[in-house]
């Protein structure tokens, strides 16, 4: 089972918006080459292929209902002094 | 070393409603993907990147409402998460823990249904662009990262980093010189 990961040096400057993924599949055992003709692809490429595990957003929601459950902050002493609630 | 929420300063009052919370949800999917990755790459601990990922997108629904432009809610975002990171990085526990997350942590595939010899092209090519930012100086592997999100100008990864456009320019040109060779070392 081979994998090339090819990284073509060239003017990274230039190619920025020139990004063309080629992929060749030859049969179903066959290795697959992939070639990234910038860095840039090459990070997009992998940051596609990563989920965001499922675990973040079930967290999120759990802090957020509890946000929720616990009402308005209490206001801090100097907030009472100076008349107004102040964003930290 | 168990996912543990970070002390985020419970500030602004958190909005309440329907529409709130679907404004919320789209701002979470709309901007999930990039944070954690940016986090993920430049600290390579997939753990501490739940954590921060969960940290600024909970400071994020606590400021819902103030932001009326995408690109006002990208820029904060990744700000705040670029601060958590050096944070991080600066941090006693960073130097000094070292995590005890499994491999398994990193075969977080985004389609399931990928045949085995993808999902193994997948996991050795993210093993590869792993291992060669982690040997980047951190300020490199940050612009690398910012600028993969190609809705980001090098307007905004200058504000982002506090440097000139054409700085953010010079330096990716190098940063990308530098991937390049230290990459095809880890073929």
């Amino acid at each position: 089972m081979n994998h090339e990961h090819r990284l073509h040096r060239r003017d990274e400057h230039e190619s920025e918006h020139a990004e063309q993924l080629q992929s060749q599949a030859q049969g179903q055992t066959q290795s697959q080459a992939r070639e990234f003709e910038s860095v840039d692809a090459l990070l997009r490429a992998d940051r596609e292929s990563l989920a965001v595990p499922p675990e973040i957003g079930q967290r999120l929601a759990q802090s957020v209902a509890a946000d929720l459950a616990s009402g308005p902050r209490p206001r801090r002493w100097w907030e009472r002094l100076w008349g107004r609630r102040e964003e930290s | 070393m168990s996912p543990v929420a970070t002390d985020v300063p419970h500030s602004a009052r958190p909005p309440v409603g329907e529409a709130e919370t679907r404004e919320f949800a789209r701002v979470y999917e709309d901007h999930s993907r990039e944070i954690y990755y940016l986090v993920l790459r430049f600290l390579g601990d997939p753990t501490r990147a739940e954590d921060i990922t969960h940290d600024v997108f909970l400071r994020a629904w606590r400021h819902l409402g103030e932001f009326r432009h995408e690109s006002a809610w990208r820029t904060w975002l990744y700000r705040i998460a670029i601060n958590q990171c050096r944070n991080h990085v600066s941090s006693w526990a960073s130097r000094h823990l070292v995590s005890n997350a499994d491999e398994s942590v990193w075969e977080s595939t985004e389609a399931k249904s990928d045949s085995p010899l993808r999902v193994l092209e997948i996991k050795e090519l993210g093993e590869r662009i792993h291992t060669t930012l982690e040997r980047l100086p951190p300020e490199y592997r940050l612009l690398l990262l910012l600028v993969a999100d190609q809705r980001l100008s090098y307007e905004e990864v200058g504000e982002l980093t506090g440097q000139t456009p054409d700085a953010v320019r010079g330096k990716l040109h190098r940063a990308r010189k530098l991937f390049s060779a230290q990459f095809s070392a880890t073929a």
